[in-house]
């Protein structure tokens, strides 16, 4: 159920700030993400949203404060530990060029399995759950083969959705995700995402500058100021 | 509370971290070529050390002649000691000298005249009659046959005779450097035919130097009655003279 | 799925660009191997080519001018041995047999050797080899003639043929003695010296097709074959003889002798050591032909780094991508070092098989033109070392980029500024 348990993502008195620059580009006081909600983080371009998704994938380490995921402080861990961590429990999804132009369609959602050791062991069930999702996602078997240059936007937005899920991943970061599509194949796209995302129980951050996707959500964050919106 | 210097040391290690592959990858490239620096002979081939040494001059000129340009740079090529000789006991050194048979060497004769020189005029017939007499004894075919088979080592200068693929396998020891190309040419008792096989042969860059060799002695009778005996050696190995 | 995978697909995917790279690789390995086998396997046949001769005696002359035109029949002589002196030199005590020569004439370009028949008997190259014979005789009389191997397969002689030799080394209609055609009675082996391109023929049979020859044409006389042998084919004069001695420890001396000949400047050269001499003068532009091809290296790596520096840049999104997914910045270098890797290892194989290609098809050329022969040789471990530091020079180099790209995925992380 959406906000029992343990909170996902926590986040307390975190800043970031370049080196050199004056002011800080992210300060949030105080987040906390429970499991299984699905967040919406609306912010203008500049507003720090980008910074906001590297310190949760835990590319960056924040300037002060901490960062919790999944109980784990990123701060204590080494940076290679911090990517092992997001191979393992972090699916991430661009606004485009998701894919990696020299893999097939099947091949771009099993290659996260190359940088995830749990996974490594286990290839035959990596190869059964990604076309299980691709399938799902409205992408047939005969698909599966193809390379990503034949596929549309849509196509490849939603090849990034299984590759973002097939680790079975706690936690889904989505970056400006529909920015490339019209309007009948976002709303589509949302319906996917959150059936996937809820089938797997997953916590889904989600991240635009547009508000009319925010009545979707649940849960919706304005950056800048770290306020919440209903 | 994260510090800032907390979260700089974390960038700071993760660009150790880049560093360490690298620094294997050099390492193992450094030990790669200098392991292969020893046996790659391409670079190697070349003229041999530039020493001042004129045509014509001895064992023993050359061998000031390398020690002087050592000291002067002060390196010992350590590369060569599988060429120094060894220090088998069976081997016995021998110098050119010992080839001639006793009261034969050039000197021995030459003292026997001193005397007589002495009398007469410099530059006068007299004198030139009494050199004759003793270029006549000197006799450069005569041999000492008591070497025969005996197993000895010297040193000297190649003009190879025969080649196996790249590698002399039958050449001319002489005593000194240039006797190869120019004249006076040495005596034929100072002239040793060596054959040696393949593996213990000398290269042609190796063939450029002061060289030695190790192996039995022999008194060649010549194929027709007229012609005078010689020396040859069987060699068992040969190397490059570095032993100064 | 793992990294060597990923670096694969990669490159195949940038083929296009990647092929020329590898094609300039290639390119500078074939280079730098094929300076090293030529040099060696040159080297090899070059000082096979005359053996168990020990003295080369010929009018007075440098002694690699006089090795090249007697031994491998290249240039010419400036000037002749008179007979008598050839025949007192002969009959010295310490000489064993000896061997004249009589140079100057050709068959469609192939140069004709004046000789004895002592020459198949003490001719040797290489180590203590003979000449054979694979059909037919030496020659007997004065048009008689034996051919070197390759003669006979590139004109397609075969005992019994008859042929015409002509004055000069280019054969053109007025030069040939066409009016005393020789008869072929035997052809040797191959030996892969110049002997395979030689045309060997008796003194007599020189002295005869040049009895109405004064000057370099043909007089009035114009006597046929038979009319010729009328006349006394002595030689009066020859190009150079082989000398073996009885004694080889009497070379030098012997050697000093001839070359204070008092009738006429003379002489006399120890083929070892002139052989070993003339290489040596070769060796310095060997080794500078080396160098060059490493800076032909050099200038392809520097390529290969621009070329991976420039693709960069397209590739930030496919590595935010790859970051995404949780692959560490190392792995980021390693993909680049392996798709480097696997480039240069490319390139070394289209190296090699260039190499040997060009071999098979020029090195015939080659033994036509120098008269040595290089074969197709399996490569060393000199030559396998230079491929290894190809290898690992690249590798170093590739880490540049990989370097760029590592500092990149580091500071862009998930975001794009594309």
């Amino acid at each position: 159920m959406p906000g029992s348990g343990h909170p996902v993502v926590e986040l307390d008195r975190v800043t970031f700030r370049w080196p050199g620059q004056s002011v800080d580009t992210v300060a949030i006081d105080e987040l906390r993400i429970h499991a299984g909600e699905h967040l919406f983080v609306r912010g203008a371009s500049g507003s720090g949203k980008t910074t906001l998704l590297n310190l949760l994938a835990g590319i960056h380490l924040p300037t002060t404060g901490a960062i919790r995921l999944l109980g784990e402080d990123l701060a204590a861990l080494s940076a290679s530990r911090r990517d092992q961590f997001r191979a393992e429990h972090i699916g991430v999804i661009f606004q485009q060029f998701n894919l990696l132009p020299y893999l097939t369609m099947l091949e771009n959602v099993t290659v996260s399995s190359a940088f995830s050791r749990g996974r490594r062991r286990d290839k035959g069930a990596v190869q059964e759950t990604a076309r299980r999702l691709l399938t799902s996602l409205n992408l047939p078997d005969d698909l599966h083969a193809s390379p990503v240059a034949e596929l549309s936007v849509g196509q490849q937005q939603r090849v990034a959705v299984a590759r973002a899920l097939v680790g079975g991943p706690e936690i889904l970061i989505a970056d400006e995700p529909t920015s490339a599509l019209d309007a009948d194949n976002r709303d589509r796209f949302l319906d996917l995402l959150f059936r996937e995302a809820e089938a797997q129980g997953c916590t889904l951050l989600f991240v635009s500058h547009d508000p009319a996707l925010a009545r979707r959500f649940g849960r919706v964050i304005e950056l800048g100021e770290s306020r919440e919106l209903v | 509370m994260k510090t800032p210097q907390k979260n700089r040391q974390n960038t700071m290690r993760t660009s150790a971290s880049f560093l360490s592959p690298c620094a294997v990858l050099l390492f193992l490239a450094l030990v790669a070529a200098a392991c292969g620096s020893n046996s790659a002979e391409f670079l190697a081939d070349g003229p041999p050390p530039s020493l001042e040494v004129e045509y014509g001059a001895s064992i023993d000129e050359w061998a000031a002649a390398a020690e002087e340009s050592d000291s002067a740079e002060g390196t010992e090529d350590a590369e060569n000691e599988s060429n120094r000789p060894s220090t088998d006991p069976a081997y016995a050194d021998i110098e050119w000298d010992d080839l001639v048979p006793e009261g034969f060497s050039s000197d021995e004769v030459w003292s026997k005249y001193l005397d007589e020189f002495d009398e007469v005029e410099f530059g006068s017939p007299e004198e030139q009659a009494i050199y004759d007499k003793v270029l006549a004894e000197i006799d450069p075919d005569v041999i000492d046959p008591a070497l025969d088979g005996q197993k000895i080592r010297m040193n000297g200068f190649v003009a190879p005779l025969t080649y196996d693929e790249d590698i002399v396998t039958e050449f001319l020891l002489v005593p000194y450097f240039g006797a190869c190309i120019h004249v006076p040419a040495p005596p034929s008792n100072q002239t040793v035919l060596v054959k040696v096989d393949k593996d213990n042969g000398l290269t042609t860059d190796e063939a450029w130097g002061a060289v030695w060799v190790e192996g039995t002695l022999a008194v060649e009778s010549s194929n027709n009655d007229i012609g005078a005996a010689s020396y040859a050696i069987t060699g068992d190995k040969s190397g490059v003279y570095e032993d100064f | 799925m793992n990294l060597l995978r990923i670096a694969l697909k990669s490159a195949r995917f940038r083929r296009t660009s990647l092929i020329l790279t590898v094609l300039s690789i290639a390119i500078s390995v074939t280079l730098l191997l094929g300076v090293d086998v030529v040099r060696k396997e040159g080297k090899k046949s070059f000082l096979s080519t005359i053996s168990q001769t020990d003295l080369i005696v010929g009018a007075r002359s440098g002694p690699t001018n006089l090795l090249l035109y007697s031994v491998f029949h290249i240039g010419n002589a400036t000037n002749n041995v008179t007979w008598d002196s050839y025949q007192t030199i002969a009959a010295r005590d310490d000489v064993a047999w000896t061997v004249p020569l009589s140079l100057g004439d050709s068959h469609r370009g192939f140069r004709v050797v004046g000789t004895t028949p002592d020459y198949f008997e003490f001719y040797g190259y290489g180590n203590d080899k003979r000449l054979a014979f694979d059909r037919g005789e030496p020659f007997d009389e004065v048009y008689d003639t034996v051919l070197g191997a390759d003669v006979a397969r590139e004109l397609g002689y075969e005992v019994g043929d008859e042929i015409v030799i002509s004055h000069g080394l280019v054969s053109t209609e007025f030069s040939a003695h066409d009016n005393k055609p020789f008869t072929v009675t035997g052809i040797l082996n191959k030996t892969s010296t110049p002997v395979d391109r030689s045309v060997l023929v008796s003194l007599a049979g020189i002295e005869a097709v040049h009895i109405d020859w004064q000057g370099g044409i043909r007089e009035g006389l114009d006597l046929d074959a038979d009319e010729a042998l009328q006349f006394d084919l002595t030689p009066t004069s020859i190009t150079a003889f082989m000398v073996g001695l009885d004694n080889k420890a009497l070379t030098f001396r012997a050697q000093r002798d001839i070359n204070e000949f008092e009738n006429e400047p003379l002489s006399a050269i120890l083929p070892g050591s002139t052989l070993a001499e003339f290489w040596r003068t070769i060796s310095t532009v060997e080794q500078l032909l080396f160098v060059l091809s490493v800076f032909v290296l050099i200038a392809g790596l520097i390529g290969m780094l621009t070329t991976i520096l420039s693709t960069l840049n397209e590739r930030r999104r496919e590595i935010a991508v790859l970051r995404a997914i949780g692959a560490r910045p190392q792995s980021i270098v390693m993909l680049i070092v392996l798709e480097t890797l696997f480039v240069v290892v490319m390139g070394c194989v289209v190296g090699v098989a260039l190499l040997y290609g060009l071999l098979a098809f020029a090195g015939p050329f080659a033994a036509r033109r120098f008269g040595v022969d290089i074969g197709l040789p399996w490569l060393d471990a000199t030559q396998g070392l230079i491929m290894v530091s190809v290898i690992v020079g690249a590798t170093l180099i590739s880490l540049i980029p990989g370097f760029v790209a590592y500092r990149r995925s580091l500071q862009d992380g998930l975001a794009i500024k594309v």
